[in-house]
């Protein structure tokens, strides 16, 4: 069933894809916590820019202009599974996709427990946090954000704020509350 | 040290290159500030975790579904004949096998062949991992028709445009064997809004001609066609009338039309579209199957056929030219 591209689009599509596409699975991988999840969004984000190639080729910053492509498809397909229950298990294929750098045995708990409760919370921020978060998180300056967001770096530094401000939150609330992160598990 | 100094520190990601004096300043900030704490913490949860790079071959995966979404897209306008190399490389092992057996005089039950290529195939496709169980639906089993298989789909979603063709292709070449019903799936208001068009368009006798239109319309042309303006319009071009348009959209029939299809989709628990499902039972879509879903279609069907009409269709097969 796979058909290949013409030399030429073939050509044009890895010259422009393909020097962000680890970034863009990095961001995916962040913003689903899920391996599975993160392939499908980036090859939906390719599909797009096979479409729109001319598109692509005319901005001045492909990266972004591939992030926030891939930032649209994420909130589409995060308004399509509102319902799903998503949070990942210990032992799921997240837990070996995003890992800690964390050195020495006691660390190297802490960074498990942090991830774990970063996975039982994620799901109640908001998509746009999400992804506000995780791009962040991947290491894109505000410059960066605000032309993948299309807003201002002020409205940006705001809605970050307001974002990890949230997220504190509910880490707080799933540390106090342990049985609320079961119901949320097993939702 | 105050919270907008904590702030700019954060977004600028500054934190591993403070000085040991900045650092000093910082703790004592946070240990007085529980805004800037939990801001501090939740960065720091996040920047600890590391995202690991994506698998060798996935550019490669994104390069063939590209390769074969541009192919299927490019169909819709030239409607080239194309098998699919896979899919006919299992047609023909089915027919090699019927040919062999019908040659050997096995008799018309198919033989050991045939049974050996469609075990090949079954092994090919797992349950949970190319395709899932309906086991919670009410199965449907193989009429005159067919095998009762139903796509669901939304004009809106481009892989459903990119499918399409693969798809028209398939009813043309199974029919008598699959008994293909098209049902939109709706996930959000434009979604119900072009249901309520498709209905519209199939009450009305122009279901044909209008359904690879709606598809062109949206991805070809841009036009979201997201509004009953738009719509009516655009059915105006088929010849309907606005009169005619008001009467059939707002008509109790198309109503229940679009009410059965999501009471449909919600006993197939259909999440994604492009996704088809075989008899009531199994549900395939690309996220599972990837490109070889039409292939594990043809499998799902070839199981669910009464013995006779699989073994008819062998006889056929064997047949010098490819007719009857």
């Amino acid at each position: 069933m796979r058909l290949p591209m013409s030399d030429s689009l073939e050509q044009r599509f890895r010259n422009l894809v393909q020097p962000h596409f680890a970034a863009l699975y990095r961001a995916a991988l962040r913003l689903t916590r899920r391996r599975a999840d993160a392939e499908d969004l980036v090859q939906e984000v390719c599909l797009r820019a096979c479409t729109r190639l001319d598109d692509l080729a005319a901005v001045a910053n492909p990266r972004a202009w591939l992030m926030r492509a891939l930032y649209h498809l994420f909130v589409d397909s995060a308004r399509r599974k509102r319902r799903q229950a998503a949070v990942p298990l210990a032992g799921t294929d997240a837990g070996d996709s995003i890992a800690s750098d964390a050195a020495g045995p006691d660390l190297a708990a802490e960074a498990d427990r942090t991830h774990e409760r970063l996975a039982a919370v994620w799901h109640r921020l908001d998509p746009e946090q999400r992804a506000l978060l995780s791009l962040h998180a991947e290491g894109n300056d505000l410059e960066e954000l605000a032309a993948i967001f299309a807003i201002n770096r002020n409205a940006l530094s705001a809605r970050l704020h307001r974002a990890r401000q949230r997220l504190a939150k509910l880490l707080a609330a799933s540390e106090q509350e342990p049985a609320l992160r079961l119901v949320e598990t097993e939702r | 040290m105050n919270c907008d100094s904590i702030d700019l520190i954060l977004d600028g990601h500054r934190a591993p290159g403070l000085s040991p004096a900045e650092r000093q300043d910082v703790a004592m900030h946070l240990s007085g500030c529980s805004r800037c704490a939990g801001g501090w913490a939740a960065h720091d949860a996040l920047a600890r975790e590391k995202a690991c790079g994506p698998p060798p071959d996935l550019f490669a995966r994104a390069m063939g579904q590209l390769g074969a979404a541009r192919a299927a897209s490019q169909g819709i306008h030239r409607r080239r004949r194309m098998l699919a190399g896979t899919a006919a490389a299992a047609a023909a092992i089915v027919a090699v096998a019927a040919y062999v057996s019908l040659d050997n005089g096995v008799g018309t039950e198919g033989g050991g062949l045939t049974n050996i290529a469609t075990v090949q195939l079954a092994q090919r496709f797992v349950a949970g991992r190319d395709y899932e169980l309906l086991s919670a639906a009410t199965p449907q089993p193989a009429t005159a028709d067919g095998v009762p298989v139903t796509e669901f789909f939304m004009y809106q979603c481009f892989p459903c445009y990119s499918f399409e063709p693969q798809l028209e292709r398939f009813r043309t070449e199974t029919l008598g064997r699959v008994a293909l019903t098209r049902v939109p799936a709706v996930f959000n208001a434009v979604a119900e809004l072009h249901a309520r068009a498709f209905y519209t368009a199939e009450a009305l006798g122009k279901l044909e001609a209008m359904h690879a239109a709606f598809y062109d319309e949206i991805h070809v042309r841009n036009n979201r066609l997201a509004s009953r303006e738009a719509l009516a319009e655009f059915f105006a071009r088929f010849g309907v009338d606005a009169a005619a348009f008001d009467a059939a959209f707002d008509s109790s029939a198309v109503d229940a039309r679009v009410q059965d299809a999501i009471a449909l989709g919600r006993e197939y628990r259909i999440q994604a579209t492009p996704s088809i499902v075989v008899a009531g039972r199994y549900a395939a879509n690309p996220s599972m199957a990837g490109p070889a879903m039409l292939e594990v279609v043809e499998q799902l069907v070839a199981d669910e056929m009464p013995c006779e009409t699989r073994c008819a269709g062998a006889g056929r097969l064997r047949l010098p030219g490819g007719n009857e």
